[in-house]
């Protein structure tokens, strides 16, 4: 399997601090991988440079072949990437799916003129639009709410409206931040077979940031472990789980041998 | 044109004068927007209070007589008078027009604080010629105040407000010293002593007190700041009263000293004062202080070359070229977008 | 007979959305209602008053482009009014001996104000909320100091006089009610375009802006490009009204350009409901038509604005006719706004 996503050396600072560090990482293309480490670890930074909404100081980012660190972050989402917010961030005064359709911006074509004038082309193209919009409210089970105000939609409505609003730019990576945040189980659970859906019917790579491991180890086939901005292990669900160096990130020093469950 | 020293230094002592105005007005705009991030579009006009306030004291205190006995004593209770009026009109305003907008949207405080300035501009322009109307009131055709009230009242009002440009008494001479060649007034010398003794008074009031510390925990948090037991209206509160009391000092002194006083004279001053506040980086106390005197000798040295209509334009200029190259101001850490 | 106007009414509504439709019907029943009554007694007075509440509606919809949709808060639109009124007026004059035909200079003042909206918002492009506020102020008073002491160009605060009236067929257009039939006719068009905008990819992309800059620009949308078209498309709009607003009064000054029309057409937008077209309608029939009607309290006319501003703030912030968006997903026989 070839890598639609690669990471080299990336390094971002803030001041002093190293919040990325020397990272590389590569994602199989039509993978669900999952990046995991503790709070501050610099998972959101990574998620950030790919985008383009930080320029990582040292290192690359290579993007279906090609080298993306440096462009604005609408050329990189023209480009076939889209993310979604650890909180959520819709457009919370439009409705769904306005909020879908300005998903769609990179790749209408409509100009100021078409716009007001109703030419034939945009009049096509926002049938269109809508019509495709109108599909992604069915693929998250939104049926019927698309003429909602976004702010007004329960959370768990929210959180698939954003996924949606991500998939009408037909990226061919996607990147969830903390998808299942703030759910229960049972949303959770449910969450997580739609993203496996979406890869499966789709063959969307997708990239998600997560930390319920329950979540993580059901659907991972890569999971790479960040701490500190650097990555300290890589592999499939059942290695990550004994690799005693994770541990120690997640329990604290000594814990893998049992002195202590404290971090400090 | 040959370079003459002697000019350039007097307009240096100008610059000085003028941006100790800028940097006590920019004080209010620096610590408002410190503990609330919004901008107090009508700070101009609590400066403009400021001076008809202790314009209206010190008529008092010449009817009185007590200027004639004790002109040192006058002139301090005018200072006073004009920053308690001042003081008082901010803390209201914000009471009024800002607290019940403190979730709102960016803009609604914005708006508010239009209206505010609107608003103060007209009532003081107004005030006489509504008291008349007030007065002239009847009730089936007898008049409801006798006339002897209608007399006073309108005679107080006029002498507080009106249309026309009020002129303070003038009190300071010309008189000065001579510092090599160059003369400096007495009075530019009390605007810089006053000023500059104030903005240390304030400096050190926020540095080490707890008013200054429970200032600086709201401006980082409010929530927090309350759940840490600090009473965040009430050092929202404090933070209007000492920003205006501030602006008062500026409008009275303003008053002293360049005589003529009117209902629009906010507005000018506190453009510039606010683009101090955002030269020296906005929310930091020092930076005000800096950016103030920075816009008054930018000024000066701007109309060496420039004919003087120019003066404003140089202080927009300067903004505009700061707000693009150094959005955080010569003094002011890095902001987050969310507070920018 | 009821039957058909209902169908009628469904039938448009189903073509252009409601909101067009009943802007359309609330400008027809102004004009129509109001029309007879100018014609029959040519009452000056209403002329004036209509045309100039005409004409507040066009900034209104111009700056609502700028600060409704893209959420980008400018406070001197009243310099685009002003390049387009400077344009015709010194290109149709005898200032320079120039007489241009109106409507060569109508596009040709449109696209220079056009030209400054985007040549201003290059270097504003980064900043947010109050700073843009501030230093769009900046910009407007620069523009009205300019055109005070540009005395060679602009003849100062003399004004530029004795401007061309516009001819059409060979019939000059010299009273008060062609221009009021021109303001009219471009409001209407203005409003129409304006709604188009908002429900297209363009104006979503601009909301899009206003709601969350960071997102939109990970939505694919090219920020940068999407804020100079809104400043650019603003600009337009209010260069038309000034060239206009030139012909019309056949004289113009710098002081018609001061600070307080971008005050008015900001608070018009806002009491209205901000981003939404017949909000602005609603708008400048209360802050313009309102206070022109109530004549007797002229001297209350500016404290009461202002009391009406903070007021509105803290009643009902979202304006008169709060913004609404289309019913998209289910289209029934009479699309219905979305409601909250």
């Amino acid at each position: 399997m070839s890598s639609i996503l690669e990471s080299r050396s990336l390094t971002k600072k803030f001041g002093g601090l190293l919040a990325v560090n020397d990272f590389s990482l590569e994602v199989p293309e039509g993978s669900i991988s999952c990046i995991i480490g503790p709070n501050g670890a610099g998972k959101t930074t990574f998620f950030n440079c790919v985008v383009g909404f930080y320029l990582p100081e040292e290192g690359e980012i290579i993007f279906n072949g090609k080298p993306i660190q440096g462009m604005p972050p609408y050329k990189i989402t023209g480009l076939g990437i889209s993310r979604t917010y650890q909180n959520i961030r819709l457009f919370s005064n439009m409705t769904a799916i306005e909020n879908i359709i300005v998903g769609q911006h990179a790749h209408t074509k409509a100009t100021m003129i078409d716009a007001v004038l109703h030419t034939p082309k945009n009049r096509k193209e926002e049938k269109e639009s809508v019509t495709e919009a109108q599909r992604l409210l069915e693929f998250v089970g939104l049926s019927g709410e698309g003429d909602i105000l976004a702010r007004n939609l329960p959370y768990g409505a929210q959180r698939r409206l954003e996924i949606a609003r991500a998939l009408a730019n037909k990226p061919k990576l996607l990147l969830l931040d903390e998808p299942t945040a703030g759910m229960n189980p049972y949303e959770s659970a449910e969450l997580t077979s739609f993203i496996k859906r979406l890869r499966d019917e789709l063959g969307t790579t997708i990239l998600l940031i997560e930390h319920d491991m329950r979540v993580v180890m059901k659907i991972s086939e890569q999971i790479t472990v960040l701490d500190y901005g650097s990555k300290i292990a890589e592999g499939n669900a059942k290695e990550i789980q004994s690799n005693p160096k994770v541990i120690e990130a997640y329990l604290g020093r000594g814990a893998a041998s049992g002195l202590s469950l404290s971090r400090d | 044109m040959e370079f003459d020293f002697t000019r350039f230094a007097e307009q240096l002592i100008n610059g000085l004068t003028v941006g100790s105005f800028y940097a006590l007005i920019a004080l209010g705009y620096t610590m408002v927007y410190g503990v609330l991030t919004m901008i107090n579009f009508a700070h101009g006009e609590i400066f403009m209070m400021g001076a008809y306030i202790g314009l209206f004291s010190l008529n008092r205190m010449v009817d009185a007589g007590l200027y004639e006995r004790s002109p040192i004593t006058a002139i301090i209770l005018t200072f006073l008078a004009g920053m308690a009026g001042a003081a008082l009109t901010g803390v209201t305003i914000e009471r009024l027009a800002y607290r019940p907008l403190r979730r709102a949207a960016r803009l609604a405080p914005l708006i508010s604080a239009i209206g505010i300035s609107i608003f103060l501009q007209e009532f003081v322009r107004i005030l006489p010629a509504m008291g008349e109307q007030v007065m002239g009131l009847r009730i089936a055709g007898n008049p409801i105040f006798p006339p002897g009230w209608q007399e006073a009242v309108i005679g107080v009002l006029e002498d507080f407000g009106g249309v026309q440009v009020k002129t303070y008494p003038g009190i300071f001479t010309t008189d000065g010293f001579y510092l090599g060649e160059v003369y400096v007034t007495y009075s530019r010398v009390i605007i810089l002593v006053i000023s500059m003794l104030t903005m240390v008074g304030l400096w050190l009031l926020v540095k080490f007190s707890r008013l200054g510390k429970a200032m600086r925990a709201v401006s980082e948090d409010k929530d927090v700041a309350a759940l840490m037991g600090i009473n965040v209206n009430r050092v929202i509160s404090q933070t209007f009263l000492i920003g205006s009391a501030l602006a008062g000092l500026a409008g009275v002194m303003q008053g002293m000293f360049y005589l003529q006083i009117r209902n629009t004279m906010g507005f000018v001053p506190g453009i510039k004062a606010f683009t101090a506040a955002v030269l020296g980086g906005i929310g930091n106390i020092p930076g005000a202080m800096l950016g103030g005197y920075t816009l008054g000798l930018a000024e000066v040295i701007g109309i060496q070359f420039l004919p003087a209509i120019y003066k404003d334009v140089v202080a927009f200029g300067l903004l505009v070229l700061i707000l693009i190259f150094k959005p955080t101001g010569i003094l002011g850490e890095a902001l987050t977008e969310k507070k920018m | 007979m009821i039957d058909e106007a209902n169908k009628l009414f469904s039938n448009l509504t189903r073509r252009f959305g409601r909101q067009t439709v009943m802007i359309v019907g609330i400008l027809l029943v102004i004009g129509v209602l109001v029309l007879p009554v100018i014609e029959f007694q040519r009452q000056a007075f209403w002329v004036r008053v209509i045309g100039f509440t005409g004409l507040y509606i066009i900034l209104g919809l111009g700056l609502n482009i700028v600060v409704g949709f893209a959420g980008l808060l400018d406070l001197g639109y009243v310099a685009f009014y002003a390049i387009g009124a400077y344009t015709y007026g010194l290109l149709a004059s005898g200032q320079f001996g120039i007489h241009l035909s109106f409507w060569l200079v109508l596009p040709l003042a449109a696209l220079l104000a056009a030209l400054a909206g985007v040549l201003l918002g290059i270097p504003v492009l980064r900043m947010r909320g109050d700073y843009l506020a501030i230093v769009t102020l900046g910009f407007g008073e620069i523009i009205r100091i300019l055109l005070n002491n540009l005395r060679g160009f602009t003849n100062g605060s003399q004004g530029v006089v004795g401007i061309d009236k516009p001819v059409i067929f060979g019939y000059v257009l010299d009273s008060g009610i062609h221009f009021y039939y021109m303001i009219f006719i471009l409001v209407a068009v203005v409003a129409f375009f304006s709604n188009r905008l908002n429900h297209s990819r363009i104006g979503r992309a601009w909301i899009a802006i206003r709601e969350d800059e960071d997102v939109a620009e990970m939505m694919g949308i090219n920020t940068t490009l999407y804020k100079l078209l809104a400043f650019g498309s603003g600009a337009l709009v209010g260069g038309l009204a000034g060239a206009i607003f030139s012909a019309w009064q056949g004289s113009i000054f710098p002081d018609n350009f001061n600070l307080f029309v971008s005050i008015n057409v900001l608070s018009l937008i806002i009491i209205g409901g901000i981003g939404s077209i017949p909000g602005v309608i609603v708008g400048a029939l209360a802050l313009i038509t309102l206070p022109d009607v109530l004549r007797q309290f002229s001297d209350y006319r500016l404290l009461l604005y202002g009391l009406l501003l903070v007021i509105m703030m803290i009643a009902r912030p979202e304006g008169f006719i709060p913004s609404q968006r289309r019913k998209l997903e289910l289209r029934e026989e009479d699309p219905q706004p979305v409601t909250d």
